[in-house]
Order: C-alpha cells, then structure tokens, then sequence
C-alpha cells in the first residue's frame, strides 16, 4: 500500500478514534444521577410545582453518541472500500475503558458558610449501617471531596469495619456524600470489566451481583436489594428493575460506594488501589475519546 | 415526607452533577470540533457517500451536544425557581 494511503488512512483511523464518545458517556452518567435525585425530589416534596426534567438532555446525549458512532462506521467503511485491508481498520469500540471516565475532577467543596441541613444525612446512615450513636463523625475531620470520600468508605468497607464506615460518612456530610452517586459509577463499571473480564453486559448482571451482594449487606445490613440492583443494572447497561418510588438519594450514594469496594474485594484490590483506577480513568479521560 | 433541608439538598447535589455533566458536553464538544477539521483536511476533494455519511452524522452529533446544553440551562432554572418556592 502506498505511504499516501497510509498516512490518508492514519489520519482518518485517528479521527474516529478520537471521537469523545468516553465524554459523553460520562456526561450521561452525571445526568443520570442528577436525575435520579430530581425524580427522588418529585416523589418526596410536598411542593405541587413541576420539578425540573433531564430527560430531554439525556436524550440528546443518546442521540449524540449515536451519531458519533455511525461516523465511527462511515469512516470504516470508507476505509475498507478504498482498499484498505481489513486489519489496518480498527477493531470496532476500543473505547469502552475510555466510556468508563469520569467527567472530569470533582468540584471541590463551596467555600461559602454551608447552609444548615439538619441531620437527616446522619439518620439515613444510621438506619442504612443500622447503627446508632454520636454524629460528629471521623476523627481528624471528614473527607472534603466525594472522591476522597469513596477511598475512605474503600477503605472501611474493604476492613469489615461497619463503624468506621458509618463515621466516614456522617463526618463528609451531605454535600459530598451524595456526591458518592457521581463519582462511583465510572469506577463500578471499570471494576466489574476487572471482574468479567471484558465490558459488562446485561446478561454479566447475575455473576456481578452474586461477587457483590454478599459483601454488601454486613455492611449495610438495612438496605433495600431493589437499590443494589439498580446500580449494578446501571453498570452492566441492563435494564433497571421495577420500583414503587424513585430510590432515596441518600441510599444510592451510599450503595454505590460500598459496592466500589465489594468488587474491589471481589477483585483481589485494596483501597490504596481504587485511587489507582480513579486516577487512569482520569487520564483516559484527558487523553479523550 | 421528606423536610425542606432535605430536598434542598438533594436539589443542590443534582445541580452539581449537572453542572459536571455540562463540563463533560463542552469538553465533548470541542473534541468533536476539531476532529470535524481533522476530518475535512483530511478528505478534502472526496465526495465518497461514507465521508459525507461520517460528515453529516458528526454535524448532527454537534447539533444533539449544543440541545442537550440548553435543556440542562433550562433544567437548572426550573431547579432554581423549584427551590425558591419551597
């Protein structure tokens, strides 16, 4: 094959694989939990006023990616049918790690006086750990961020340590707590591809939840299965199970962080190494695609 | 029912993974900027039906990222004027 072509095809295979599908993969999952904690806000406000909708923007984001895939595949076949053997063509959707980043770094705490919330963070751990008792939280101060947040439930999680657990997340508070949401979901799809072996599929949903929920429930032995089986159908692209009511905002974070550390452990990691896959999700991110 | 703290906050948390998730479209939106020159530099004088297939699809794909910008700016004044009335 002629350099020309070469070099015409290089530039092309490189264009579509540096589409931003992974971005708006991300951006999905940030609309996602943004809306679940609006559908939450519907179900338990007494305010008669319409909540605000993101289904319109996820749509378009649904839309968006499609798109960038039928380029994707437009430029393939352009490729293939000007002679380019089949193996210089890219194998298709190498960026599933790339889907797996987040959005980018974590919004770090508002540096304003934070409004007073009462204690209703503090009374869903308690009923979630099902544990009582002071509600002043971890010694030496609370994590700042969500991200830091999550190493620290990996950590207590990791040890069997319900308490601790329990004070790393009364100490966050509820701003960063229901962060957790966010910052969560990247890392649950990484890990169970880790786990699989491959990207997660629906059919994968069975084999994750039998590696998590038994490490789950010591530690959160008041949740409700039905918001361990959304998340996982989350990350495995399954479709989500029936519920009455949106699941609460709070039980969703919190869920979801002990499950990051169930498949740690069900992976063979410790939490010094979940800042490791948060970390290259990160870069995957800034590299793009 | 839940009290007003609670769902303020819960509001304010959505906000923020909106506010994320915004960041994420632009970014996104760049990206596909410059990959729609890439694309014309590369194929220019093509009129190949794939290139102009791979050319509409990724304008349309910047057309869906800006829409779903503006509905998320439209969500979060909805959220702001939701919370205002609590």
């Amino acid at each position: 094959m002629s350099s020309l072509l070469h070099a015409l095809a290089y530039r092309i295979q490189e264009v579509g694989e540096e589409l931003p599908i992974g971005q708006v993969a991300s951006a999905a999952d940030r609309l996602r939990s943004a809306h679940g904690l609006l559908a939450w806000v519907t179900q338990a406000s007494a305010t008669v006023a319409p909540t605000p909708s993101l289904t319109a923007a996820g749509e378009h984001l649904d839309h968006a990616a499609g798109a960038m895939l039928a380029a994707r595949e437009a430029l393939t076949g352009y490729l293939q049918s000007i002679g380019l053997p089949r193996e210089a063509v890219p194998p298709p959707d190498r960026d599933w790690r790339a889907a797996l980043a987040p959005a980018g770094p974590r919004r770090t705490r508002r540096e304003q006086e934070p409004p007073k919330l009462g204690n209703f963070w503090a009374e869903a751990i308690d009923r979630l750990t099902d544990q009582t008792g002071d509600q002043t939280g971890a010694r030496g101060g609370g994590a700042l961020s969500s991200p830091e947040l999550l190493h620290r439930c990996a950590r207590a999680a990791l040890a069997e340590d319900r308490g601790k657990l329990r004070r790393e997340l009364i100490g966050a508070g509820p701003a960063v707590g229901l962060g957790l949401s966010a910052v969560g979901a990247a890392p649950l799809r990484y890990l169970a591809a880790e786990l699989l072996g491959h990207p997660p599929q629906a059919e994968d949903l069975p084999e994750v939840r039998r590696a998590a929920l038994p490490r789950v429930r010591p530690l959160l032995p008041a949740v409700d299965e039905v918001v361990v089986d959304e998340l996982l159908a989350r990350a495995c692209h399954a479709p989500p199970p029936t519920v009455e009511a949106p699941v609460h905002p709070v039980d969703s974070a919190v869920t979801g962080a002990v499950l990051v550390a169930a498949l740690l452990g069900a992976t063979g990691r410790n939490a010094d190494e979940l800042a490791m896959v948060i970390k290259e999700l990160a870069e995957k991110e800034k590299v793009g695609g | 029912m839940a009290s007003v703290a609670e769902v303020k906050a819960a509001i304010d948390a959505a906000m923020t993974h909106v506010q994320e998730g915004q960041e994420a479209v632009r970014a996104a939106n760049e990206k596909l900027g410059e990959a729609q020159i890439s694309l014309a530099a590369a194929v220019e004088g093509s009129g190949h039906e794939s290139v102009t297939s791979a050319q509409a699809a990724l304008a349309q794909a910047a057309t869906e990222l800006e829409d779903c910008l503006t509905a998320t700016l439209g969500a979060m004044e909805q959220a702001q004027q939701y919370a205002a009335a609590l």
